[in-house]
């Protein structure tokens, strides 16, 4: 017997609560008609002012950008991260991912703020209701941001998957910590 | 192909497969509403990208576009917090939207939010598989896997599964 028997019927009844109606199959059609429609008319001069704005845009970041350069080529020579990256938060960036690979919850709990959890025991207790927190990772980067803000880089391994992750790393009351419960930019 | 026949060929894939690739997403997201912008979004995507498929397995192709929107769109979306919530997607209740929670017994918004509980892998291959009723070979190219791959994480995740609706009561 399979493991999914006894399931079926569950699986049938909502797929037929979920099924979308001719009517909303009719109107999702026109959007997408709509949609397609809509980038068709994208004229070559209104082409020309995209890229004029991007090139615009890009110079100017990239003008901005400069400082930061300038400083990372300035310290890249002392230490791992740099020189800009105190001690501290490299530790408690370190501690942090490797407590993520032993499943050490405790750990994982006392070097990261969960903005979704308003104190360190809630935080725990969701953290324990995962089965597997197993995680192999590689820390890839710590940036600073400003002198109270950094950003570390990771790899996160899972089968063949990896994932390119940042992560905010704040200085708060209780001390440095790797932020997390929120939308977090992926490479 | 002028425009005009890719968009008729577009509308006759739409016709065949936008049910099963909206309920694809549905048991990805357990949101309807979102899903129908995601389907749509799948087949604006296929329509921009229609000159590099080369025509294999139409099907195949489509539940890729929508498998890669529906991973972007719950990375943008989901607020985790824990990192290795991107491999156990633990919702933060088990609660619907109000349409859905209106329409679903407690025995189906169960399932879902178990199926929501498991790895993503092993739920994206119990969908594929036992759902959609896809082929081994169909969900080893939307997966990107071996076929081997496919059938033991089918295996992991069906016993991970059952051990999620134990837990929540729906099957002693």
């Amino acid at each position: 017997m399979s493991h999914f028997d006894g399931k079926n019927e569950i699986v049938e009844s909502i797929n037929n609560k979920m099924k979308l109606s001719d009517s909303e199959k009719n109107e999702i059609f026109s959007q997408i008609k709509d949609r397609i429609h809509h980038k068709k008319k994208t004229t070559t001069s209104m082409r020309y002012k995209y890229y004029l704005t991007l090139a615009s845009a890009s110079f100017i970041f990239l003008l901005l950008l400069f400082p930061t350069f300038s400083s990372f080529f300035q310290d890249s020579s002392s230490g791992q991260w740099g020189g800009e990256v105190p001690s501290e938060v490299v530790e408690v960036v370190n501690k942090y991912f490797e407590a993520l690979g032993t499943g050490d919850i405790d750990t994982v709990v006392q070097y990261s703020h969960d903005t979704r959890h308003t104190n360190k025991a809630e935080q725990k207790v969701h953290y324990a209701r995962i089965n597997e927190p197993t995680t192999e990772t590689e820390i890839l980067e710590i940036r600073r941001v400003t002198s109270d803000e950094y950003e570390v880089t990771a790899l996160i391994f899972e089968n063949d998957e990896v994932l390119e992750l940042r992560f905010p790393v704040k200085k708060m009351e209780i001390g440095w910590q790797v932020i997390v419960g929120m939308d977090i930019v992926r490479e | 192909m002028d425009n005009e026949q890719k968009l008729n060929q577009l509308e006759d894939w739409y016709r065949t497969y936008s049910d099963d690739i909206h309920r694809f997403i549905v048991y990805m997201i357990r949101d309807r509403e979102q899903a129908k912008d995601l389907m749509q979004d799948t087949f604006v995507k296929a329509y921009s990208n229609y000159d590099s498929f080369w025509g294999e397995n139409t099907k195949s192709w489509l539940f890729s576009i929508a498998r890669n929107l529906t991973i972007d769109y719950m990375r943008k979306k989901r607020p985790i917090s824990y990192i290795t919530e991107y491999f156990h997607s633990i919702p933060d209740n088990n609660e619907l939207s109000p349409e859905q929670s209106v329409t679903l017994n407690e025995q189906e918004n169960e399932f879902l939010y178990s199926l929501a509980k498991l790895k993503r892998p092993y739920r994206e291959v119990i969908i594929l598989r036992r759902i959609q009723e896809m082929s081994i070979k169909e969900t080893a190219t939307i997966l990107g896997w071996s076929e081997g791959k496919v059938k033991t994480n089918l295996k992991r995740g069906l016993d991970s599964l059952e051990k999620q609706m134990k837990e929540g009561g729906v099957f002693k």
